[in-house]
């Protein structure tokens, strides 16, 4: 059920952060557009690659730091902090070498951050398992971020040709199609 | 006759102590209250500084909060809503409360000590703050109420993506910060509760059949899908809609004839 709850949320956090949180921080039109896609699946892999290298960090600070003095109890705080210092080196790294990057992230990493957080989140300590067992578990949750985060601008895009009753137009019709996208793939759980 | 005993005359220093005292423990106890009075003065002052706000902006944030007006109560609540602890109304109330109280303590902790940081740190800052404290809250809830702690941790995690933004929404302070911070936090926490408790309350009675663990409609067959994931995000679309809809006749209402 963790990967339903996953995918559910990433796209809740993809639409609340396109419709609510963007406009309040001068970051607009997060998914919209064009330009869209390409945002969404470059941040998604932005965050991927911060989820799978904190991953492999926080298993270790688990294993060797957090459990030996008995405080799991501050591992969501280590996860904030690592997916916050990975994103800010991400934006050096692409300032620096990769303009481009830099470009089409400009102004949107606080959601990487967010987005990268809550994957951490949901994914959870490792719990004793072993560091490939949790690196793999960490893959396929990196992957089912990155297939929402390609998912809702693709819905977004389809959704501008829509012409539904005013009331629904924007963040509600947005979240109905993100429900039925959730349905679908509750058919892979059941009930 | 009985002789009565001789009175021992009192020393030198005994008597000069007598006279000195009244007026050195009277200058004493002056100094002290001075100061404490200036203490207590230089902390009204701190106070009203930090905290006083106009009672229109105060109520003006308040609303913002609580008609989910402002986009980190609304984010927040958009969030919680496709969790499992809104699937239940009993966890629902309590992850309302902790995030009330975990929301204004972190607002006010990042008020008082971050005015001068830059808005990432700001935004990093109350985050952690509001992971740090929300651990304490979760941690609480296991020990007070075992039943209601599971799925605590994620809420938080949601409140702190969301506290993320909360900077860069509302940049940088001006004004009485600790004030504003309160009655921000109050509306968003008022606002954000509200949310969960009504979709953690419709949940669980369409989607269960039951209210706080009580079976209501007997022989109805609750719509399962709605205690899923999904059921979160069409209540969620069904509600925006709905207020919208609100909004446009309280619009019309106010309009003159």
């Amino acid at each position: 059920m963790n990967g339903l709850i996953l995918l559910a949320l990433s796209l809740a956090a993809l639409l609340a952060e396109h419709y609510l949180a963007g406009p309040a921080m001068d970051a607009p039109g997060f998914l919209a557009g064009e330009k869209g896609l390409r945002r969404g699946a470059v941040s998604g892999l932005v965050t991927a690659l911060v989820v799978l290298v904190s991953a492999a960090a926080l298993w270790a600070l688990e294993r060797f730091v957090l459990v030996p003095v008995e405080l799991e109890v501050l591992a969501p705080a280590a996860r904030l902090g690592l997916a916050w210092l990975l994103v800010w080196l991400t934006r050096l790294v692409a300032e620096g070498l990769l303009p481009r990057l830099g470009g089409l992230l400009e102004g949107y990493l606080p959601f990487v951050t967010a987005n990268g957080f809550l994957v951490l989140s949901v994914l959870g300590g490792a719990g004793g398992a072993g560091f490939g067992a949790y690196l793999l578990r960490a893959l396929l949750y990196v992957l089912g971020f990155w297939a929402a985060s390609l998912l809702a601008p693709a819905m977004l895009c389809r959704l501008e040709e829509a012409e539904p009753p005013k009331a629904f137009r924007g963040l509600p019709l947005a979240l109905l199609t993100a429900a039925l996208a959730v349905m679908a793939a509750l058919a892979f759980y059941g009930m | 006759m009985k002789q009565t005993p001789e009175k021992k005359e009192k020393s030198g220093w005994w008597l000069a102590l007598r006279a000195k005292l009244p007026g050195q423990v009277k200058g004493f106890f002056g100094k002290v209250s001075g100061r404490l009075k200036g203490a207590a003065l230089a902390c009204g002052r701190w106070f009203k500084a930090a905290f006083a706000l106009p009672g229109r902006e105060a109520g003006s944030l308040l609303v913002r909060g609580l008609l989910l007006r402002d986009p980190i109560a609304a984010v927040s609540a958009a969030l919680c809503a496709v969790l499992p602890v809104t699937a239940r109304l009993d966890r629902g109330v309590a992850a309302a409360v902790a995030a009330l109280a975990v929301l204004l303590l972190a607002d006010l902790i990042t008020a008082l000590a971050g005015k001068k940081l830059t808005v990432p740190l700001r935004g990093l800052c109350r985050a952690a703050a509001v992971v740090l404290l929300g651990c304490g809250a979760a941690a609480l809830t296991a020990l007070w109420f075992p039943g209601l702690a599971e799925g605590m941790e994620l809420v938080m995690a949601v409140l702190a993506a969301a506290a993320l933004f909360a900077a860069y929404a509302d940049g940088e302070p001006d004004g009485p910060a600790a004030g504003r911070a309160v009655m921000t936090a109050l509306g968003r926490g008022l606002g954000f509760g509200w949310v969960v408790i009504l979709v953690a309350c419709l949940r669980e009675l369409l989607g269960a059949g039951t209210l706080w663990g009580a079976t209501l409609f007997g022989g109805a067959v609750p719509v399962l899908l709605l205690a899923a994931p999904c059921g979160g995000l069409f209540l969620l679309a069904l509600g925006a809609a709905a207020g919208r809809v609100l909004r446009r006749l309280g619009k019309k209402g106010g309009e003159p004839q």
